[in-house]
């Protein structure tokens, strides 16, 4: 499959409107094009996106790519879109099953080492990501934000490596119901205001 | 890190306690009604009367956000890279500096961003020597006092932030500030000085400020002495909170943010008290809106006594909360 679509997530005043990020390979001149009214940030996520792939131990294709923000005309800023971007592209070079990535919306931005970094915004996309019924993948870094959204199912990861393994396997994880530790997998609960630190009922990092 | 108290107690650190504030009761008095109505407070008074620190008092006398006004302002925050709120319930309190510009309060850029007036939603925008700001800056402050949101325009996008702050401001009378103080000389401060620095706060901004307060310097011997009954700021949270949830069981927001037709439902008037106000709004050349902004103090007033009906003692207290426009509208 040389085709793959990832959910992420653009900001927009408070706003968190649903981004999806395609990737295509096909053959020709190897190349990466990002389309989509990108801004400087999101064009230089190519160089960021390459080394973060490479520093994770897989390949990087040499195909032509091409990868489309959708909606065209919502402008896209900052390095939110990296991890998308990185994982579409893994997963249309066929290094990571496609499979259940539609389950789930990214975003991070990635170091060239393949760590992860903060974001800002993280709130309003937790909140759309619970509406929309989706697991939202972030960096760790965004966690304490993130679990304020209660009705949002969050991932943390501190690296491209360790979502990838996430999803390698994923297939083994239904069916032997192995907990995943290279993610953390957090879930937060009602909380009763005021009176009880919300913040502390988190389950403690696994990794 | 996560397990911080610090993050769940409702008094923001290093922030003074009510009760070390000296005097000023009448001060107190109105800090209480604005926190209890979420009104708009003007301080005026000389230097070193506790104006500042009266404010930086205000948010431990508020009531603590709810949860979905809470995660509305941890957004903002989140959208804004500023540092996460390590005080969830507490209320945002924003004190910009006056050399801050239109923008840096209400928000824009390029890329749009949430500007101070945001970052103190459902919370507190304390502007400190009012008169020194521009007052171009100022009056950018208009139309969200009113609409409680800010849409900005820019080529690229727009984008609306919310905004619902509630406004305090402190000021000197003149630009020494020692208007007509006994003991100190205010130097070369006419009357028509003190005058123009005043009214460098546009009337359309002051007609939006409910309580006009006086600080007044601090009588002899008050300084070095201690009172031991001096009420805390927690002991007056009880009270705002009771007035606040009296206010929010009746018509769903507080007394400040009531629109023109729950006035006239909740802030009804006897025959002879809307008279009094009548002939008072009449003598004292006030705007329809001044109306009611007073009817809306008046019933916190209510509210903070624990009545039903809106009293004479509390339309007159409101009324007497409106003497800075006044002086301004006398000299003209």
């Amino acid at each position: 499959m040389s085709l793959a679509v990832l959910y992420s997530r653009a900001k927009l005043g408070i706003e968190a409107p649903l981004v999806h990020v395609e990737t295509h390979l096909s053959n020709g001149l190897p190349g990466f094009s990002i389309v989509g009214l990108p801004e400087t940030a999101v064009k230089e996520s190519k160089d960021r996106v390459r080394s973060a792939i490479l520093n994770s131990g897989f390949d990087f294709p040499s195909q032509r790519i091409t990868v489309n923000l959708a909606p065209a005309d919502l402008p896209k800023e900052g390095g939110r879109f990296d991890l998308a971007i990185a994982l579409g592209i893994l997963a249309a070079s066929g290094q990571i099953p496609l499979a259940l990535l539609d389950k789930y919306e990214f975003i991070g931005e990635l170091a060239l080492t393949g760590a992860l970094r903060p974001i800002d915004g993280v709130i309003a996309c937790a909140m759309a990501s619970g509406q929309a019924k989706r697991r939202l993948v972030m960096p760790t870094a965004n966690q304490n934000e993130a679990a304020l959204c209660k009705q949002c199912e969050c991932f943390v990861a501190n690296e491209l490596l360790n979502i990838c393994r996430y999803f390698l396997n994923a297939e083994k994880l239904s069916r032997k119901q192995i907990k995943p530790t290279m993610l953390t997998h957090k879930t937060c609960s009602p909380c009763s205001p005021i009176q009880k630190p919300f913040l502390t009922r988190l389950p403690a990092r696994l990794i | 890190m996560l397990a911080n108290p610090e993050a769940f107690s409702h008094t923001l650190a290093g922030a003074p306690d009510l009760a070390e504030v000296k005097g000023q009761p009448h001060a107190k008095r109105a800090l209480e009604i604005a926190a209890a109505g979420s009104h708009n407070l003007l301080m005026s008074g000389p230097p070193g009367t506790g104006k500042s620190m009266l404010a930086q008092c205000l948010p431990a006398i508020l009531p603590p956000l709810n949860e979905h006004e809470a995660l509305e302002v941890a957004a903002l925050y989140s959208v804004s890279s500023q540092p996460a709120r390590t005080v969830f319930y507490q209320r945002p309190f924003r004190q910009p500096h006056h050399t801050s510009s239109g923008v840096a309060l209400v928000g824009g850029g390029a890329r749009p961003r949430p500007g101070e007036i945001s970052l103190a939603h459902h919370g507190v925008l304390f502007l400190d020597e009012l008169p020194e700001f521009h007052r171009t800056v100022l009056d950018v402050l208009r139309e969200p006092l009113e609409t409680g949101h800010i849409s900005i325009s820019r080529a690229a996008q727009q984008v609306d932030y919310p905004a619902r702050f509630q406004l305090v401001a402190a000021m000197n009378p003149c630009p020494c500030g020692y208007l007509k103080q006994a003991n100190k000389r205010c130097a070369d401060c006419s009357e028509a000085k003190a005058l123009k620095y005043q009214s460098s706060v546009s009337g359309p901004l002051l007609d939006r400020i409910d309580l006009q307060i006086e600080v007044p310097a601090l009588p002899k011997g008050l300084l070095s002495s201690h009172d031991p009954d001096a009420e805390t700021s927690k002991q007056v949270q009880q009270r705002v909170i009771q007035a606040r949830q009296r206010q929010l069981d009746r018509q769903g927001c507080a007394n400040a943010h009531l629109s023109a037709k729950q006035v006239t439902q909740h802030c009804q008037l006897t025959k002879t008290l809307s008279q009094l106000l009548e002939d008072a709004i009449e003598r004292l050349g006030l705007s329809a809106r001044a109306y009611g902004r007073i009817l809306k103090v008046a019933r916190t007033l209510a509210d903070l006594a624990g009545s039903q009906q809106i009293e004479q003692a509390h339309l007159l207290e409101a009324l007497s909360y409106r003497q800075l426009e006044r002086r301004l509208e006398r000299s003209v």
